[in-house]
């Protein structure tokens, strides 16, 4: 009979040839990740700064007034309502759906495009730091009874300052058409074990634009795997779709499980909708 | 400043253990690497003070659980992952053996497995598994009891066989 000791040795004995990034490697994440933190921060003291202001006058004499108001001052308001996301009854959702924690200000993060982005030699960049973002994810069941693949959709909504929602999505549709086509390779397991050397390659499109809000635009990436020796298609290809929708100086990111495009357009068209109630300026 | 090479060490002495113990929580190796490189990273951020802690390990251990326990994002994400960059390196196939103990303990309840891995694998006397899970140490000898008596019937193994105390 076997001991369970000695299962859990095998366990031990098989984990031991798991390869592990180097304690280096993991600090170097850490302080990349405490960059992104404070250029997000930087944005937040200015922001509070300016609520500070009003606090602080709220109590006394009243301020004079100012001849005129500078042309650049800060758009208001500033924070999102999270009644403006897409709630579980908009997308089937559960009715205790996850909502994601305080993410003020964390930066817009196309992720169906990081690999161009990481691979470009034409100095494309992500688009600016927004002024305040929201974010949720909905999932299916509840949170005592989960299916196997709960994710139905996520959404981040951010909040730019003056021009900069519009160079969004220009921003993005300029890099999806500079992304054209990546291949990549690597050695993959393939269906029964074996290890093949595999071709990758991603391509990246615009599959919608202009159907909500002020502006919009889906973003459709493909990717195939071939033995890269025969040329036989591999497993593990597929498709991504993700909406991105502008209203006012709002945009909104919608990344969904397995929506078809008119599915996404609905939902995408949906969220531009939501989004008029704190845009600035309003729908 | 963070003690670079008093976490270096810890890293490189603690991480098999924590990768087995957080594997038998959620039965996909990747998802357990992932989720243990993030609980290292969240130590590092606070090492000054986690390395005065009597036990660094049984806090990364609830930090590990804590992220585990959103792993539908985390699933969501390795799948996003693939399809951004490619494949990923390939990591060795567990053993039959392993795949059958991760298995089994899936359709244990949780305190059982919690129970189970930290003693059978991490080699946890009972009184520190009840210290660690805030359970009475009879408790504990229960739940081990229950987990080898389920696991006895999904593996062959000797139901019999006491918990070390």
């Amino acid at each position: 009979m076997s001991d369970l000791r000695d299962l859990m040795s095998d366990v031990t004995t098989d984990l031991a040839a798991v390869r592990w990034p180097s304690a280096d490697e993991l600090r170097g994440r850490v302080r990349r990740r405490r960059r992104r933190n404070l250029v997000a921060v930087a944005g937040a003291v200015i922001v509070v700064t300016a609520g500070a202001t009003g606090l602080a006058t709220a109590g006394g004499p009243p301020p004079p007034m100012p001849a005129a108001p500078p042309v650049s001052a800060a758009p208001v308001p500033v924070e999102i309502p999270r009644s403006v996301l897409l709630s579980p009854a908009d997308v089937g959702a559960g009715p205790d759906s996850q909502i994601d924690g305080p993410d003020a200000f964390r930066p817009l993060q196309p992720d169906e495009l990081t690999l161009c982005l990481t691979t470009n030699s034409s100095g494309l960049k992500l688009p600016q730091v927004p002024r305040f973002s929201v974010g949720v994810t909905l999932l299916l069941g509840t949170e005592a009874s989960r299916p196997e693949r709960p994710f139905v959709l996520a959404q981040q909504i951010h909040r730019y300052a003056g021009p900069d929602a519009v160079a969004v999505l220009r921003d993005l549709r300029s890099v999806v058409a500079a992304c054209g086509i990546r291949t990549v390779t690597g050695e993959v397991t393939a269906a029964g074990g074996a290890k093949v050397a595999a071709r990758v390659t991603h391509t990246w499109s615009i599959a919608a634009e202009n159907f909500a809000g002020d502006d919009s635009v889906v973003v459709r990436h493909d990717v195939s795997a071939v033995d890269a020796s025969t040329g036989r298609p591999l497993d593990g290809g597929g498709s991504e779709l993700v909406a991105y929708v502008r209203v006012g100086d709002l945009v909104t990111r919608i990344v969904p499980r397995d929506q078809p495009l008119p599915e996404l357009r609905k939902i995408a068209a949906q969220a531009g909708t939501r989004l008029c109630g704190a845009s600035d300026p309003p729908c | 400043m963070p003690d670079a090479g008093g976490f270096d060490e810890f890293y490189q002495g603690s991480r098999q253990r924590l990768l087995g113990y957080v594997y038998l929580h959620t039965h996909d190796l990747a998802e357990a690497q992932d989720v243990v490189q993030e609980a290292y990273m969240r130590a590092w951020q606070h090492w000054s003070s986690i390395d005065r802690y009597e036990d660094p390990e049984a806090w990364l251990r609830m930090v590990a659980q804590r992220i585990a326990v959103s792993r539908w994002r985390r699933l969501r994400n390795r799948a996003r992952a693939y399809l951004r960059h490619g494949p990923a390196d390939p990591e060795p196939e567990p053993s039959v053996n392993t795949v059958a103990v991760v298995e089994a303990l899936r359709r244990l309840p949780a305190e059982q497995r919690t129970a189970i891995a930290m003693h059978y694998l991490l080699g946890m006397p009972v009184a520190d598994v009840a210290r660690e899970t805030g359970a009475p140490v009879g408790t504990v000898k229960a739940r081990l009891h229950r987990g080898r008596a389920a696991l006895a019937t999904l593996l062959t193994l000797d139901p019999s066989e006491p918990a070390d105390v």
